[in-house]
């Protein structure tokens, strides 16, 4: 008869043996782990016509595909000049950035030398993300040393968050409590043996919180990009409150069965634009029924009914079934979006546009140009360009423009000197013409009336009057004393 | 070397013997310093039911004209008690605030009948000083006793009052002393000078009321009814750009200041126009950058005209560029009352009008609303900020107001709605409102909030009004909410008396 206790040991000796055979399956990807140096240089946003300093990026990446490296894309935006090198050697190869979502955090990498991926291996993904709880080893090169590191840890949230790499763009993510570090970005979270996420970032002022880019991410980005273009993902546009209110269902009609969402706004660069109105309620997506709160049942679990639009691709449609004006109604969405000016996503990979005139500057608003402000933002006029980037759609700003173009310097000569106030001013018309987005100032400017340019500002009840001819006659030694090598730059260009 | 040296021995030699000259001075007009102590208390913006944590400050005043005591109005703001101590003494006598107001930054007590403060000497008011007059600061050191710094007015201007938007003539006063509280009196001579409003150590710069503003305040508290502060209502920037001045058709180069925009329902929306170039205004010439020649200030700028010298309801005569063409046109003041903005300030620190229905704390938009989010407010609240930023002063009605849920006491009846605060309300029950009364009225003809429109929302939020009542109470009891609504019956619209006065700006009061 065998002894209770020898039962237990037995029990704790083949946990013991498959902790080690799942630890023991990640030596093979060590080999697969690369590590990431890169030369950035972005665009300078408060002096557009010109670059801001080079800099150094270092981060990880991992072996997905023939010639491929998957890693973040933040390592690698505005890179100049990419290497890669593995663990425990000294050569280094070039490397170019092949696909980048900058909505996801996601890119790859394309190395031309093909004895680069000898002794490599082409990593595995999981199907599935670990539970809670379960144990994941994260591989990378963090800051601290030189040769890869391996930190293990659990998984201690399965949630949505904001990508910081856009500022913008929610989608779902992984937290782990292992330790990640500058350095990481880009190397895989592996659980079992296969890559189930990319750490990414972390949460500052807070301990053993890092986060990885998930499995349905990174195979939504691979999927995407698989015939040869990334789209990245589409939005839907769509803004909702919750219906847990008792009084709100019955305001809007709804019967006792029905749950859903009601629909607040309609972002007009959204999926739903024209599709779906103000007032609707959203009662299924796809098959899936949305609970009041705005969730969905997958896997038996509650999640957010934006997670059944994160894994669409662009161009896929959704099924809504709607209740309006008292009776339901189903039909298609085609997840497809037009280019939205006004998301203000981090910018990345191109150059600001700008148009000068006598020493004035004008660049669109992006949230490039907000940063360089510093403590210039919380100014009134600093606090009005965060306004009309936080609610250009929201309070109807969007239909006057198809973006803000602003009034970010003055190179100081005497044709501009009293035009030092207007800074950070939105360009509501020129020479009497609206201007609706940058290109339009060149055609407005060309028109002056009876000798003078006269520029009006959004929400200002002053203006600015330049003297036609002084300009012209100023214009070719303003460049030349400010370092200003063209006048315009229209077109977003790659750097 | 040793030039340098030299200089910093002097220096070094001199700043002992300042010291002594202020420990030991005390003057005539000294006496009539006191002591101001305030206790004070404002209401909780965000939770108006209530009051804040109450505090203590305190500064200087100077006994004036039969027994009164004047101090800064910013002093005295949302007092619960003022008392004022003499020197060398512990005796504290309570006082009332007869007359303040922001506007001037001015305030006048009344000390209890009897205490020893009413038969203080009072202070005569100085002539107007003058620039590089030497004066003397007076205030209490820390045993109570007089302490007394000399000063040298270095600047004479018209400028923004600190605590306040508005601006008024304003010293800056140069000064040994390090003045540790608001109201510090400002002797020339025996007379009183001015008031410090503010102390800058880093720079040894104090800015001081000065008498002319002191002494019109005073004969306008004396001549009932108070009128206050005058304003024109309209909003000027200076004209010195070449270009501009011709686009504007302007002769010269060296006057007028042009109109940038009126303010609706004043007198100069019903006489000027935007671009319109104030070359003259109360028959003086104005420059390019809005000063004109003072007969007794000198260079000064024409706000002071207004601000200094007129009353509201005064009429006064300018001329104006308009079109290129010379306009005269008669301009007449008022006094501009916070109540009359689309957002007012609220610096007098009153309980707002609001309503607490199912949680929902509805209440009217205002400038200390604002500022309770702290330095960044224009950030953390970026929608009600960019109203403040570009509609504050015009409201499209007389009385419009911004009704906002300021917040949502979380509560079964109100589940789902709790993230939707500090958002402007449109409609209550699918009535627009534009101000509190507003919906006082809407709420009590239907007997209770049912709907809620909030701008950029396009649902309605819903309550049931079945459940009201017993969440009301409950809400009430959880959140110790002494009274769900707080309703001041035709309080804040009353305006104080504008009566037009004929008589110049500039007719020498």
């Amino acid at each position: 008869m065998a002894s209770p206790l020898l039962g237990l040991l037995a029990g704790l000796c083949s946990v013991w043996q498959a902790h080690a055979a799942a630890r023991g399956r990640e030596l093979p990807l060590r080999g697969s782990v690369v590590k990431i140096y890169a030369t950035v240089q972005a665009g300078d946003f408060a002096m557009p016509w010109q670059s801001a300093g080079t800099g150094g990026s270092v981060g990880s990446g991992f072996v997905v595909g023939k010639r491929r490296l998957l890693t973040n894309a933040h390592i690698v935006s505005d890179a100049r000049f990419i290497e890669v090198q593995k663990e425990g050697e000294a050569e280094r190869y070039v490397a170019a950035v092949e696909f980048v979502g900058h909505d996801c955090d996601l890119a790859t990498l394309r190395v031309e030398d093909e004895s680069f991926f000898k002794g490599t291996h082409v990593v595995s993904f999981g199907d599935r993300l670990p539970d809670l709880n379960e144990e994941v080893t994260v591989l990378g090169y963090p800051r601290g040393g030189i040769r890869l590191s391996l930190t293990r840890g659990v998984v201690s949230r399965i949630d949505y968050s904001v990508y910081s790499h856009s500022a913008v763009d929610l989608h779902l993510v992984l937290q782990v409590d292992a330790a990640i570090n500058a350095g990481n970005s880009g190397g895989p979270v592996i659980y079992n043996g296969r890559v189930i996420g990319v750490a990414f970032q972390t949460l500052q002022q807070a301990d053993n919180i890092g986060y990885a880019v998930p499995i349905p991410v990174i195979q939504h980005f691979l999927s995407d990009i698989a015939d040869g273009a990334y789209n990245g993902y589409p939005e839907a546009g769509l803004v909702h409150v919750n219906l847990r209110n008792p009084a709100l269902r019955k305001h809007l009609g709804l019967r006792r069965s029905q749950s859903g969402l009601a629909v607040s706004f309609v972002d007009p660069f959204g999926s739903a634009y024209g599709r779906l109105a103000v007032g609707d309620v959203v009662l299924d997506i796809d098959g899936y029924r949305i609970a009041n709160d705005g969730t969905i049942k997958l896997g038996g679990e509650p999640v957010s009914y934006t997670e059944l639009f994160e894994r669409k691709q662009w161009g896929e449609t959704v099924r809504l079934t709607v209740w309006r004006n008292g009776g339901e109604r189903t039909f298609e969405m085609p997840l497809k979006n037009p280019p939205d000016p006004f998301a203000y996503r981090n910018v990345y990979d191109r150059l600001p546009t700008y148009y000068t005139i006598g020493g004035l500057v004008f660049s669109p608003l992006t949230s490039n140009y907000l940063r360089t402000l510093g403590r210039s933002l919380n100014t009134r006029r600093g606090a009005a360009l965060r306004y009309y980037m936080d609610y250009a759609k929201r309070d109807n700003m969007h239909r006057d423009r198809d973006e803000f173009v602003v009034l970010i310097r003055r190179l100081a000569h005497s044709v501009n000197t009293y035009c030092e106030g207007f800074l950070n001013g939105v360009v509501a018309e020129v020479n009497g013409r609206k201007i609706r987005r940058l290109r339009d100032l060149k055609a407005a400017f060309a028109a002056p009336r009876d000798g003078f340019h006269v520029v009006r500002f959004v929400g200002m009840d002053d203006f600015v009057v330049l003297d036609v001819k002084a300009v012209e006659a100023a214009e070719p030694e303003l460049l030349r004393r400010y370092g200003v090598p063209a006048a315009e730059r229209f077109e977003d260009a790659a750097p | 070397m040793n030039t340098v040296r030299r200089t910093i021995l002097s220096v070094l030699l001199a700043l002992p013997a300042a010291r002594l000259h202020a420990a030991t001075t005390n003057r005539v007009g000294a006496g009539s310093v006191l002591e101001v102590i305030v206790h004070y208390q404002t209401f909780d913006p965000v939770r108006p039911w209530q009051k804040k944590r109450p505090g203590v400050r305190s500064g200087y005043g100077v006994v004036v004209d039969r027994g009164k005591v004047l101090t800064t109005e910013d002093l005295v703001r949302n007092h619960t008690l003022v008392e004022l101590r003499s020197a060398k003494s512990g005796a504290k006598i309570p006082a009332d605030v007869e007359q303040l107001d922001w506007q001037g930054n001015l305030a006048l007590l009344v000390p209890a009948p009897g205490s020893s403060a009413a038969a203080t000497t009072p202070a005569p008011l100085a002539p107007t000083p003058k620039k590089d007059e030497a004066v003397r600061i007076v205030q209490f050191d820390g045993t109570g006793d007089i302490q007394e710094g000399a000063a040298t007015v270095v600047r004479m201007a018209v400028e923004g009052l600190p605590s306040a938007a508005s601006s008024m003539l304003t010293l800056s006063v140069l000064t040994d002393l390090s003045v540790n509280g608001r109201g510090a009196a400002v002797f020339a001579g025996d007379a009183l000078a001015g008031l410090v409003m503010t102390y800058d150590s880093s720079r040894r710069m104090a800015k001081v009321l000065p008498a002319p503003i002191i002494s019109r305040f005073l004969r306008d508290v004396q001549d009932a009814p108070y009128r206050g502060f005058a304003t024109a209502g309209f909003v000027w920037t200076s004209l010195v750009d070449p270009t501009k001045r011709a686009y504007l058709n302007v002769p010269g180069r060296e006057r007028g200041v042009m109109v940038v925009s009126t303010v609706p329902r004043t007198g100069a929306a019903e006489t000027l126009k935007a671009r319109d170039v104030v070359v003259e205004w109360a028959g003086h010439a104005v420059d390019n950058q809005g000063f004109y020649e003072d007969a007794e200030l000198g260079r000064m700028q024409f706000v002071h005209l207004i601000k200094g010298l007129s009353f509201p309801g005064d009429i006064v005569p300018a001329r104006v560029y308009r079109d290129g063409q010379v306009h005269d046109v008669n301009v007449r003041l008022m006094r501009a009352v916070d109540e009359d903005r689309l957002i007012p300030e609220n610096i007098a620190g009153r309980r707002p009008e609001y309503l607490v229905e199912g949680g929902l704390v509805i209440r009217e938009l205002t400038g200390d609303y604002l500022r309770e989010y702290g330095g960044r407010w224009r950030l953390q609240l970026p929608r009600l900020a960019h109203i403040y930023s570009t509609r504050a002063r015009q409201p499209e009605e007389s009385g419009d107001r911004v009704v906002i849920l300021s917040h949502v006491l979380p509560d079964p009846v109100n589940i789902g709605y709790q993230q939707f605060g500090r958002r402007v309300i449109e409609q209550i029950n699918g009535t627009p409102v534009r101000c509190m009364a507003d919906v006082f009225r809407v709420v009590d003809r239907d007997g209770g909030l049912a709907r809620l429109q909030l701008a950029g929302l396009g649902v309605e939020l819903a309550l049931d009004p079945a459940l009201l009542p017993r969440a009301n109470r409950r809400l009430a009891e959880r959140y110790g909410i002494a009274a769900l609504r707080f309703q001041i019956k035709g309080g804040l619209k009353t305006r104080p008396s504008t009566a037009h006065r004929s008589a110049p700006a500039s007719s020498g009061r």
